[in-house]
């Protein structure tokens, strides 16, 4: 499982860093800065909840 | 393809009444259509009723400027610094600015925001009633700007004078623009003369308006007409946001046996009240955001032209189905809190909506720490406002138990 970022989308609510810190870090400005898209086995719930918390809906997952 | 406009005539975007009037007025008209045209004597405006379309449509910002950000001033005399921008200017302000507001240096203004929070509800306490609008709500937020601008802690009783000149409705409900013109002159020559003095002193102080006069755009200094501007947005966005979405919260809890306990029960074991400040935020959600159609586009079946007007309630996208199922009503138990706009979407996404998390999670976990029980004063029927942003004249509090 894969985290793919729309960064255009993303406007800074940080609410996937909310949910789950260490998949979604964030920049200095408070956007989202994802370094390893890789979701870690047994992590893909914190993940779907995470990108699920998205207001602006620029999170998803893919598989692989 | 284009559906026939449903034309209202009897919405009203300022108005008075019961306090959940402020919020259910939408319901009616969002259960029958996405987005109407509402026709008043002096405003005419398209009305957003549904989650999705607010959310494209202030993703859009080529399409739907802020230039106009209210249809309450279509011609608005200069542009506020950074809400009234439009990309890529816009941009450049966002990015000076997003780090002082970012969730981690707003984390830090944690401490102190709960010691303030400590002595506010002590004295409160101690009296046994309050007026939780002017003893508490409005007081915070003005506390942390000071803070935050690195402004002198006794200047606080002028803001909250110029605030209350700036931003509330009088008694009747009315917005005076003379009155709220006399605040915002008030708060300009202010930061003028604050800026000159750091200026022609050399030292440039502290606090975010330290940094502000370091500032470049393109290389060049920034103007200091241009940081006046800013100061002044600043202080506008930020104290009657919090202090009335605060005001909402203790309403709603005061009127609700059972969701007050439960906050009571998650403030006394010291857990985390950030779902509850998100369902609070959601259902509650206070302001009504404006755009100017910059270029013809069809949205939710509607054909909007070049100067259109538009109204975005967020309160309404909030309880939209859309959202998530069940909208229509609060529940504090809920699991996972829903992707709500009441911070807006799209680039001009409220710059302070982290520092305003941590407000009301303070503010409401240290209430109910220090007065877990509390009731409105039984001859009193609060009442609200709304206009750009949903407000509460005055909330009487009183029976504190433990």
């Amino acid at each position: 499982m894969r985290i793919v970022v729309d960064s255009g989308l993303c406007s800074g609510h940080a609410r996937c860093n909310a949910t789950a810190e260490d998949l979604f870090p964030l920049d200095d400005l408070g956007y989202v800065a994802v370094t390893d898209p890789e979701v870690p086995a047994g992590q893909e719930k914190r993940a779907r909840d995470a990108v699920s918390a998205c207001p602006e809906r620029a999170l998803s997952l893919a598989d692989g | 393809m284009t559906t026939p406009t449903t034309e209202v005539t009897d919405h009203r975007l300022v108005g008075v009444g019961a306090v959940d009037e402020a919020g259910d007025r939408f319901d009616a008209l969002r259960a029958l259509h996405r987005i109407v045209k509402v026709t008043e004597p002096d405003l005419s405006y398209w009305l957003v009723l549904d989650h999705d379309l607010v959310r494209e449509c202030l993703q859009n910002p080529a399409a739907f400027s802020s230039e106009v950000i209210t249809p309450l001033s279509p011609d608005p005399p200069f542009a506020m610094i950074p809400i009234q921008l439009d990309p890529p200017e816009h941009t450049q302000w966002r990015r000076l600015l997003a780090q002082y507001f970012s969730p981690r240096t707003m984390g830090l203004l944690r401490p102190r925001l709960e010691e303030r929070t400590v002595e506010l509800v002590a004295a409160i306490r101690a009296r046994g009633e309050c007026d939780y609008v002017e003893d508490f709500a409005l007081e915070l937020p003005t506390v942390v700007f000071l803070e935050l601008m690195g402004l002198p802690i006794d200047e606080l009783p002028t803001f909250l004078e110029w605030e209350a000149q700036a931003l509330a409705p009088t008694d009747e409900g009315v917005f005076d623009p003379e009155r709220q013109i006399g605040g915002i002159f008030s708060v300009v020559g202010y930061f003028q003369a604050e800026i000159a003095r750091r200026r022609e002193s050399g030292e440039r102080g502290d606090g975010l308006l330290a940094a502000m006069l370091g500032w470049e755009l393109d290389g060049v200094p920034a103007p200091d007409d241009a940081l006046v501007n800013c100061c002044l947005l600043l202080f506008l966005a930020g104290l009657d946001t919090v202090a009335m979405s605060l005001s909402f919260a203790m309403h709603h809890l005061a009127t609700h046996d059972a969701d007050r306990r439960h906050v009571a029960r998650l403030a006394a074991a010291g857990e985390s009240i950030d779902g509850v400040v998100e369902e609070l935020l959601r259902f509650y959600a206070v302001p009504e955001v404006g755009r100017k159609v910059k270029q013809d586009i069809e949205i939710g079946g509607q054909q909007l032209r070049a100067g259109d007007l538009v109204v975005f309630p967020l309160v309404s996208a909030n309880r939209d189905e859309a959202l998530v199922a069940g909208a229509d009503a609060l529940d504090l138990t809920t699991g996972q809190p829903a992707p709500h706009l009441a911070f807006g979407a799209g680039p001009h996404r409220c710059l302070g909506s982290h520092l305003a998390r941590i407000e009301m999670s303070v503010a409401l976990a240290g209430w109910h720490r220090a007065i877990p029980d509390y009731a409105l004063r039984p001859d009193t029927t609060p009442q609200a406002y709304w206009g750009n942003v949903h407000g509460i004249f005055s909330l009487p509090l009183e029976k504190f138990g433990s």
